[in-house]
């Protein structure tokens, strides 16, 4: 039983593809189902580190903690949902293999141990990412994958300048011997590698600086690639970038200055949302102002909060995999994404599953994303930091106005399409409604798991 | 008086100001330049530098290839480092992968609008 | 926006660049040697000569100590080639792009391709005794295969599909590999091949059969690359 087969067989599956052309579909929920499977029986015996090659210290190693399973775990189910959301359509090779390789590329960041490693695991996500973005083969598509390639290549860059200084001075690639050796390097090094890894990750994680690309990403491809993005790969860049910065016992200016920038990224997003006439970039801006907010909760060297965050981010994920599968069908029935689209479809079903993501997202009982937000609230109550406190409240207020404002379209009085959903589908977002209900009024076992979690991504070293 | 020139330090010195200012062409390039052949070819200047930087401060003068050979019998401290060797090997394939998807991107685009600055892409924003 | 207000947000980002760079110059050039030796490179050195009897380091670091970056490049590879497949696969107006007659090049290619190719073969083989390597070697045979687009033209057709076959097979060949290192060894990517001396042919364990694979995967791939663009007619 080996962590590595989390990787070896999507990408085994991937190379292969050539021999199974017409079963696809069936193959990829099956292979996601596997690794359901294997992740539920190889969780019993954590914490495990795994060396490549040979055995020594000095090998690439797998490590897999808590938090690492978690966020894992988080990844295969999403994909697995997605997987089976799409077994009534036809076998697609490319999305057969995008999504395969976008399982591996986050996977490997979140379990890898070695940093020259996570970079590969970088690449991986990143160019998958980009051949996602130009899926449809439209202008509108290839801009935005022009786009996306341009700054995805200036945070390789900034990426590999930090991987450089860390071997030139600590002389290793290991993630545990780095964060032992961090603190000797001069303090210009390491002001130089903790900025590079900021502009690296965070042009990824898409907060305030560096994010004015990210809306545009998302209005070109279809909503369907958009769940990927926004439920997947912005989650695990985040993981990594602090479990990396709690690993190394980073200077704690670094951390307020990373809250600062959360607060700010998240009441920019949702002041920017209000203006917005598509669907697809409301959304969007959604989805940043919560990435500002996970970044807020994991600047906190706090249980509370911290527990609060990863809370967050199961609810965020579920909730946007929910309401972007439904905004893909309305979008494929429609053929367009700008906001009047909301006054013509007649669905009391979709209109019951928009009604329940929007109050989740924006915090209010009895969902989910309450227990979430109350959580960070009464952690950052307790350290007192009640600037912080009031800012975010005063910024989820904004964000109720223009969800307010989508739900209220629904009750416009105009000629309607009405919309038929096939079964699978139906039963697919009902199951996610339910679990978002389910945990916001019995969320003690899901809170107790992201305490564990939340306690391993603090204590650094192997818990 | 050329002798002083023959130092590792030198050296090192000569190798950090050059690709540094390699790096800083390429990123202004990057962020300057409209037409979309010349951005990717300045992150590939960009990163070339890099590469430069990084072998070139792990060797010192004196050392030798790390192969062992009729006359090199047996691996010795004075081998240069083989990991950076590795890792630029890894990194420039990327950076091959990465700039050819790059290049399709543009040459479809091209094809499908006819277009090929930066400014005239206007298909995404908020009035579309 | 105007095009004051455009230059005005292009000069500040350009000069907020050159502003961080000059940081990290000052930070580079004013802090550098606390290096702590033995650094991991030198670690492996040490090493080598037991754990794997191969001759070049570089190629014993590139494919055992650190295999699984190599695994990972490979698949950085497949997928960017796929990607370029996805969007240029419907352009068929393939034009010989030196348009003129060159009768050196076409009789010179026929004498030229079988000794490149045969290099290539040399490198890839040899990579754990001299440098070179499944990399070195692929793109050599891949560019003896791009003197034969230029030569030929429009003659020569390249079938995808065993491209696309060749290239399946050895990256399912390495992983294969890597899954019988863990069954036998209980590592990933572990050496399960008998060690044999330094120097000869048939030394290094499982490491020379990395880089075959790798050869042939990198030679394919990039011969698809360059066949996917030279079918592509002069837009200007």
């Amino acid at each position: 039983m080996s962590i590595l087969y989390f990787i070896a067989i999507p990408l085994l599956a991937s190379f292969l593809t050539l021999f199974f052309k017409n079963y696809l579909r069936y193959i990829s929920v099956a292979i996601n189902a596997i690794l359901l499977v294997l992740a539920y029986f190889i969780i019993e015996n954590l914490p495990i580190t795994e060396n490549l090659s040979f055995d020594s210290p000095l090998a690439i190693s797998f490590v897999l903690t808590k938090g690492s399973a978690f966020f894992m775990t988080l990844f295969i189910g999403i994909s697995f949902l997605f997987s089976l959301y799409n077994i009534t359509q036809n076998s697609r090779r490319d999305i057969f293999i995008l999504t395969n390789m976008l399982l591996i590329g986050v996977i490997g960041l979140v379990l890898s141990g070695d940093i020259f490693n996570i970079y590969i695991f970088f690449e991986i996500s990143s160019i998958t990412a980009y051949i996602l973005t130009s899926l449809n083969r439209d202008a509108k598509a290839y801009n935005g994958a022009i786009k996306y390639m341009i700054i995805g290549s200036i945070a390789s860059i900034f990426l590999l300048i930090a991987i450089i200084t860390i071997y030139l001075n600590i002389g290793t690639l290991n993630l545990i011997t780095i964060g032992e050796r961090f603190g000797y390097m001069g303090a210009n090094t390491q002001f130089l590698v903790l900025l590079s890894l900021f502009i690296g990750f965070g042009i990824k994680t898409e907060i305030f600086p560096l994010n004015f690309w990210a809306v545009d990403i998302y209005q070109a491809t279809s909503s369907k690639i958009n769940t990927l993005f926004s439920s997947i790969l912005s989650k695990a860049y985040i993981f990594v970038f602090f479990h990396i910065a709690y690993l190394w016992n980073v200077d704690s200016k670094y951390l307020l200055f990373t809250a600062m920038i959360g607060v700010i990224s998240f009441g920019i997003a949702e002041v920017s949302s209000l203006t917005s006439k598509d669907t697809k970039r409301v959304f969007a801006y959604s989805t940043l102002g919560q990435l500002g907010v996970l970044f807020i909760g994991f600047s906190y060297n706090n249980i509370t909060i911290m527990t609060g965050a990863i809370f967050l981010v199961f609810m965020h994920s579920i909730t946007k995999l929910m309401l972007f599968l439904s905004l893909d069908i309305l979008e494929q029935r429609f053929g367009q994404s700008s906001i009047e689209i909301f006054k013509q479809f007649k669905s009391p079903f979709l209109i019951i599953i928009f009604i329940i993501g929007f109050l989740s997202l924006l915090g209010l009982p009895p969902f989910g994303g309450f227990i979430a937000k109350l959580t960070i609230l009464s952690g950052l109550a307790g350290v007192g930091a009640y600037i912080m406190m009031g800012a975010i409240l005063v910024i989820s207020l904004v964000e109720a106005v223009y969800l307010f404002r989508l739900l209220s379209y629904t009750k416009d009085t105009q000629p309607k399409v009405k919309i038929s959903i096939p079964l699978l589908q139906k039963a697919i977002l009902a199951s996610i409604a339910f679990a978002i209900i389910y945990f916001g009024i019995f969320p003690n076992a899901l809170l107790d798991i992201s305490q564990q979690v939340a306690s391993s991504i603090i204590g650094g070293v192997h818990v | 008086m050329l002798d002083s020139f023959n130092q590792t330090p030198f050296l090192h010195s000569v190798i950090t100001i050059g690709s540094f200012l390699i790096l800083l062409i390429g990123l202004v390039g990057a962020l300057s330049k409209k037409n979309l052949f010349k951005i990717f070819l300045s992150l590939a200047i960009a990163e070339s530098s890099l590469f430069i930087y990084f072998i070139g401060m792990h060797f010192s003068i004196g050392k030798i290839a790390p192969i062992v050979t009729n006359k090199v019998t047996e691996f010795s401290n004075d081998m240069v480092d083989p990991i950076p060797q590795a890792m630029i090997l890894t990194t420039i394939v990327i950076g091959i992968a990465v700039l050819s998807l790059a290049l399709s991107f543009i040459i479809s685009y091209y094809k499908l609008t006819g277009k090929m600055r930066i400014d005239d892409m206007n298909e995404l924003g908020e009035d579309k | 926006m105007s095009l004051k207000q455009k230059i005005s947000i292009q000069s500040i980002l350009v000069s907020l660049v050159v502003s961080i760079m000059t940081i990290i110059l000052l930070g580079v050039l004013l802090n550098f040697t606390t290096s702590f030796e033995p650094t991991l490179g030198n670690e492996l050195l040490r090493i080598n000569a037991n754990n794997t009897k191969s001759a070049n380091a570089v190629t014993s670091v590139v494919t055992y100590f650190r295999g699984f970056d190599t695994l990972g490049e490979v698949t950085i590879l497949f997928l960017s080639i796929f990607g370029v497949g996805l969007g240029l696969k419907g352009f068929k107006d393939k034009l010989n792009i030196f348009s003129y007659e060159n009768t050196l090049l076409k009789i010179g290619v026929d004498t030229l391709f079988p000794i490149i190719i045969l290099f290539g073969i040399y490198v890839i083989i040899h990579g754990h005794l001299s440098p070179g390597g499944g990399f070195q070697g692929g793109v050599i045979i891949a560019s003896g295969f791009l003197l034969m687009f230029l030569a030929k033209g429009d003659d020569l057709n390249i079938n995808h599909k065993i491209l696309e076959l060749i290239e399946s097979l050895s990256g399912a060949g390495f992983i294969l590999i890597a899954l019988l290192g863990l069954l036998v060894t209980d590592r990933f990517l572990g050496n399960f091949l008998p060690l044999g001396e330094v120097g000869k042919l048939f030394s290094g364990g499982v490491i020379p059969l990395i880089y075959i694979f790798v050869g042939i995967k990198v030679s394919a791939e990039i011969t698809a690359l360059l066949e996917y663009f030279i079918r592509i007619k002069d837009v200007r």
